[in-house]
C-alpha cells in the first residue's frame, strides 16, 4: 500500500513538474520537445503568432540562425541572423575606418553569356535551425 | 565542344573551343571528378572523409591529397581569422575547398593535355582560360540570389577563377524578400574573382561567413575582386570589381 502511495505521489509530482516547466517555458530548454519532422515543414500546421529563434546551426560556411516569424497562425517569413560580424572589424582592421565601397541595387541583364555562376551549397544549417524555430512555434 | 554531367549532387560543365577536341579528354576530367568525390564526399559511407569521421582512418593514414586539403584549410582558416573552418558538430566537412580545388587540378588536366582556350564549372564556380568561341573574354554571368532565372551582372574574364558563396535557395511560401523588418546584415550572395578558382573559392566561403564584412576582408586581400548583394537586392563592390564588368 505504502508502495502504491509512493508512486502515485511521485506521478503527481512529476506531472505538476511538467505543467510548471510547460507555463514557464524559457528559448533554451523544451523537455517535451517532440522530435522534429521532414525539412520543409506541411503547410497546414498552424502555429502560434510570433517571433522564434531557432538554434545556432553550422553551415559549412560558418554559424546559421534563423528567426521563424509567425503570422496568422502560418509561416510568412525567415530571417537570417549574421553570427557577429563585428569581430572582424575589431580583429582585424585595427582601428582604421573602412575602404568606402561603391554600392548599386542588383539590375536584370538580359545580354547573352557563356556560363553563369550562382550559389550552390547546402541548406543543412539553414534547415537545422528552421526546423528548431518552428518545434517552439508549434501550437 | 561542350559536356554537361551531374554528379557530386550538381551540374559540372566543360567547354573547350581549341581545335582537336577528342570525347577522351571530357571522360578523363569528369573522371578525375568522380575520384574526388569518391574520397571527399561526406555523403558516401566509405569515402576517405567518412572514414575519417567516423574514426576508421587515423591521421598518419590520410591520402596525400586529404593530407594536402587538410594543410590547405588550415591556411585558409588562419587566413580568414578563423570564420573558414571545415570542423562542423564535431566532424569534418572540407566541401567549401574542395570544389574550389578539385576545379583547379581538372584545369591543370586540360592544360597538360595541351588546352587552352576553355572553362570549367562546377555548380557555379568556374574556371575560365583564354577566350570563347567568339574570340573574346569568356562571359560569366552572375545569377540573382532573390531571383535564380535572372542574371544582375556580367562579367569578362580570361584566366581566372570566379566563386559564389551564399544562401541556400529558398521556397517563396517561405522566404519574402520584401518584408519590411528585414534584418539589414543579410548577405545573401557574394561572388569572387581570383586569380584561380582555387583562391576564389575559398575566400568566397571565408568571407561569406563574415556576414557584411566580408566585402571589405574580400577588398583588403590582394588579388580578389567581389561583388556582394544583401537580402534588399543592394550590392556592394571592391574597387577593382568594376574592371571587369561589361
Amino acid at each position: 500500500m505504502k508502495k502504491i502511495l509512493l508512486i502515485f505521489a511521485f506521478v503527481i509530482l512529476f506531472t505538476a513538474f511538467i505543467y510548471y516547466k510547460k507555463t514557464n517555458q524559457t528559448a533554451s530548454v523544451n523537455i517535451l520537445s517532440p522530435k522534429t519532422p521532414a525539412e520543409h515543414p506541411p503547410a497546414n500546421i498552424v502555429y502560434k503568432n510570433g517571433e522564434y529563434e531557432g538554434v545556432l546551426a553550422d553551415a559549412y560556411w560558418g554559424k546559421i540562425q534563423v528567426i521563424a516569424v509567425v503570422e496568422n497562425g502560418k509561416l510568412v517569413d525567415v530571417q537570417i541572423l549574421d553570427y557577429p560580424a563585428d569581430r572582424l572589424t575589431s580583429d582585424r582592421i585595427n582601428g582604421e575606418a573602412l575602404p568606402t565601397l561603391i554600392a548599386e541595387a542588383i539590375q536584370v541583364q538580359h545580354a547573352e553569356v557563356d556560363v553563369v555562376s550562382g550559389a550552390t551549397d547546402s541548406s543543412k544549417g539553414f534547415q537545422d535551425s528552421l526546423r528548431s524555430a518552428l518545434t517552439q512555434a508549434k501550437l | 565542344m561542350k559536356q554537361t554531367k551531374h554528379m557530386m549532387g550538381m551540374h559540372i560543365t566543360i567547354e573547350i573551343v581549341d581545335r582537336g577536341v577528342t570525347d577522351a579528354i571530357f571522360e578523363s576530367v569528369f573522371d578525375y571528378f568522380t575520384a574526388v568525390d569518391k574520397t571527399f564526399s561526406p555523403y558516401k559511407k566509405e569515402s576517405e572523409i567518412s572514414l575519417i569521421n567516423s574514426g576508421k582512418v587515423s591521421e598518419n593514414n590520410y591520402s596525400d591529397d586529404m593530407r594536402e586539403i587538410f594543410q590547405l584549410a588550415d591556411q585558409t582558416k588562419q587566413e580568414s581569422g578563423g570564420y573558414f573552418d571545415i570542423r562542423h558538430n564535431g566532424k569534418y566537412d572540407p566541401s567549401g575547398l574542395v570544389k574550389g580545388w578539385a576545379i583547379y587540378h581538372a584545369a591543370k588536366l586540360l592544360e597538360k593535355n595541351g588546352y587552352k582556350n576553355y572553362f570549367i564549372d562546377a555548380g557555379g564556380d568556374i574556371q575560365v582560360s583564354g577566350k570563347n568561341a567568339a574570340g573574346n573574354p569568356w562571359r560569366v554571368g552572375i545569377k540573382n540570389p532573390l531571383n535564380s532565372r535572372e542574371i544582375i551582372k556580367v562579367i569578362a574574364v580570361t584566366g581566372e577563377g570566379i566563386a559564389t558563396s551564399g544562401t541556400a535557395e529558398r521556397g517563396k511560401h517561405i522566404y519574402n524578400p520584401h518584408r519590411t523588418k528585414a534584418h539589414t546584415n543579410d548577405i545573401v550572395s557574394l561572388t569572387v574573382i581570383g586569380k584561380n578558382i582555387y583562391e576564389a573559392d575559398r575566400f568566397a566561403t571565408a568571407a561569406f561567413a563574415m556576414g557584411r564584412e566580408g566585402i571589405y576582408f574580400i577588398e583588403a586581400k590582394e588579388g580578389l575582386e567581389g561583388y556582394m548583394i544583401d537580402k534588399q537586392g543592394i550590392a556592394t563592390y571592391t574597387n577593382g570589381f568594376a574592371n571587369y564588368c561589361l
